[in-house]
């Protein structure tokens, strides 16, 4: 009986180190997600007004595969397990990304851009001008960022005193949820999160465009108008030019063509998408790749 | 001071002391009972190899570090979680959330399970209704409860709720439902009312079944309260688990995940620790 035991013991074991050797072994990529039979690649993306150029670029003919997911993480996954050849990630999430395990075979052939501005949210329920927000909880990204002090300057302007804010500091992406949570009254977020938070019904009641990006380090310019970047699994960078190339061209399409793009994959009117820029897609910058890292970039020149 | 004043004195003083001895006693009991389990030698041959596999195939490069960090990484993170991230106050925030919709799922499932197993009437006309709503599984009432309460913490309670009800309801329900009617018709024979049989000897009865239920409940409430804070706010520990996976950080998610399943754990124990105390007479089957 104890002979048994012992053996069923050392079994379980033996099967559990291989399962796990196994599971945490690199695909080989004849065990990849359902080989297409034509070649097309498959983009991961997360629905976005921001990624206009995609859309664009989609309904003037295609030559690849877009698959939606939920979150930039989890494009992320899918690039690192090899579920997609290449997927747009948030900057913040790309640049540990490309830093995590698995994601040195990962290249960063592009970024979507939007002009970056500085924008105060309120949310959806509150009925305040600028001069009302006394004692406000206001999420900003820091407490010595560009955009803080610009708002400062401009809020003093409009007879409101920013000390008398409670600021809260948090990450561009955590605002919006925090503003739908009512966890915060207001966000001081750039240009990008004014369109999505607008989207969602909250209201802007400061905007300022005339900010030169990356004047400080919270907003490195080599990032500070970057929202997305293109991230290329390396076995996929042949696969995935012509896409790199039709997104450059999607680009130099007037911002009517873009936002009706937007419009017919999103649902929104395109008159809600009228008081804002478009968005580009640009090839990695050199100010990017003395950030990223040659080997890091997909260098398309 | 008067020997009267003495006397009352050391009579307080030997409850207090008393108090204070059983207090430490049941410490015991329970620390013997949950941690007897773990630090059993069966369980140890089981979990020793398995740490030590844990720690080793990664140190080894047999599967890579990053993507399986080691025990002795994990404590590393979880040390510096607690450092740099505020680990308490994530903690409390979720407690207070698991709590509070624990509580809440446990002080209406119980009545209800009790009332459908006593009365017929009652069962008829509720049974159904929950026998449909049951098999809707909890995160489907997500975009419902959104729209009802917003993101915020009255959606999250709510969700952490639908996760315990249910198992708590039918386990109850059962529980009642199965009590053996010799026990009934003795009572009755005694002259007790609806009341007492209900007070007496159904719900002493279904204790087994009912603190069953409340385990099932505590890990569908955990499962619960990891999707209710993905929605809203910035606290909790299923928020740490998604903020490290949306930021690719797997040693964290791993510390979140040990720690869920810790809680999980001692939360069980201290249901079979309250079983022990109640409901003797099912202690060894």
């Amino acid at each position: 009986m104890k002979l048994l035991q012992t053996y069923l013991v050392l079994g379980a074991f033996l099967l559990l180190t291989f399962l796990l050797i196994a599971g945490c072994q690199d695909r080989a990529p004849s065990q990849q997600s359902p080989a297409p039979k034509v070649s097309v690649p498959r983009i991961g993306y997360n629905p976005n007004p921001l990624l206009g150029p995609l859309y664009a670029a989609q309904s003037n003919g295609r030559s690849w595969e877009l698959t939606k997911f939920g979150t930039g993480g989890d494009v992320g996954y899918s690039l690192i397990s090899g579920d997609i050849d290449a997927g747009f990630v948030e900057t913040e999430k790309a640049l540990k990304l490309i830093k995590a395990p698995g994601g040195e075979k990962l290249k960063v052939a592009g970024a979507i851009q939007f002009p970056y501005g500085a924008t105060l949210v309120v949310r959806k329920d509150l009925k305040v001008r600028l001069s009302d927000l006394t004692g406000k909880k206001i999420a900003a990204l820091e407490a010595d960022c560009i955009l803080n002090h610009q708002f400062n300057t401009d809020a003093r302007r409009h007879g409101l005193d920013s000390k008398t804010l409670k600021f809260s500091y948090m990450p561009f992406a955590d605002m919006l949820p925090a503003l739908e949570a009512k966890v915060i009254d207001g966000a001081l977020v750039k240009g990008a999160h004014a369109v999505l938070a607008e989207l969602q019904g909250h209201k802007i009641i400061y905007q300022n465009w005339d900010i030169k990006a990356g004047a400080d380090d919270c907003c490195p310019p080599s990032i500070a108008q970057t929202e997305y970047f293109l991230l290329v699994r390396e076995q996929s960078v042949e696969k995935v030019k012509p896409l790199i190339t039709a997104l450059v061209k999607a680009s130099e399409l007037p911002p009517t063509q873009l936002r009706q793009a937007i419009s017919s994959q999103l649902g929104y009117p395109v008159a809600a998408l009228e008081q804002y820029p478009t968005a580009s897609f640009a090839i990695v910058s050199p100010e990017q790749i003395k950030l990223l890292g040659e080997q890091r970039c997909l260098l398309t020149r | 001071m008067s020997v009267d004043s003495i006397i009352r004195d050391s009579a307080t003083s030997r409850r207090g002391l008393r108090w204070w001895n059983l207090v430490v006693r049941e410490l015991v009991v329970f620390l013997r009972t949950s941690f007897g389990s773990v630090f059993s030698r069966e369980f140890l041959t089981v979990l020793i190899p398995l740490l030590i596999l844990w720690e080793v195939l990664p140190r080894l490069g047999v599967v890579p570090r990053t993507l399986v960090p080691p025990p002795s990484a994990v404590v590393v993170t979880f040390r510096d979680m607690v450092v740099d991230l505020n680990m308490a106050e994530h903690l409390t925030s979720s407690a207070i959330r698991f709590t509070s919709g624990f509580l809440l799922a446990l002080v209406t499932a119980f009545p209800i399970g009790v009332l459908m197993g006593w009365n017929l009437f009652i069962r008829k006309h509720a049974l159904p209704l929950f026998q449909i709503l049951a098999p809707v599984p909890p995160p489907a009432w997500v975009p419902i409860t959104i729209i009802l309460f917003g993101v915020g913490l009255p959606m999250q309670i709510f969700l952490i709720f639908l996760g315990v009800f249910y198992p708590i309801l039918f386990n109850t329900y059962q529980g009642i439902k199965e009590t053996d009617p010799r026990y009934l018709a003795s009572a009755r024979v005694f002259g007790a009312s609806e009341f007492t049989l209900i007070t007496r000897v159904y719900i002493w009865h279904a204790l087994g079944s009912v603190i069953m239920g409340i385990k099932i409940g505590i890990a569908l409430g955990l499962i619960m309260l990891v999707i209710a804070e993905m929605y809203g706010g910035r606290s909790g520990l299923g928020w740490l688990l998604l903020e490290a996976k949306e930021y690719f950080q797997i040693d964290r998610m791993v510390v979140c995940m040990v720690l869920l399943g810790f809680i999980g754990w001692f939360l069980i124990e201290v249901m079979k620790y309250i079983e022990l105390k109640l409901a003797v007479w099912r202690i060894g089957r």
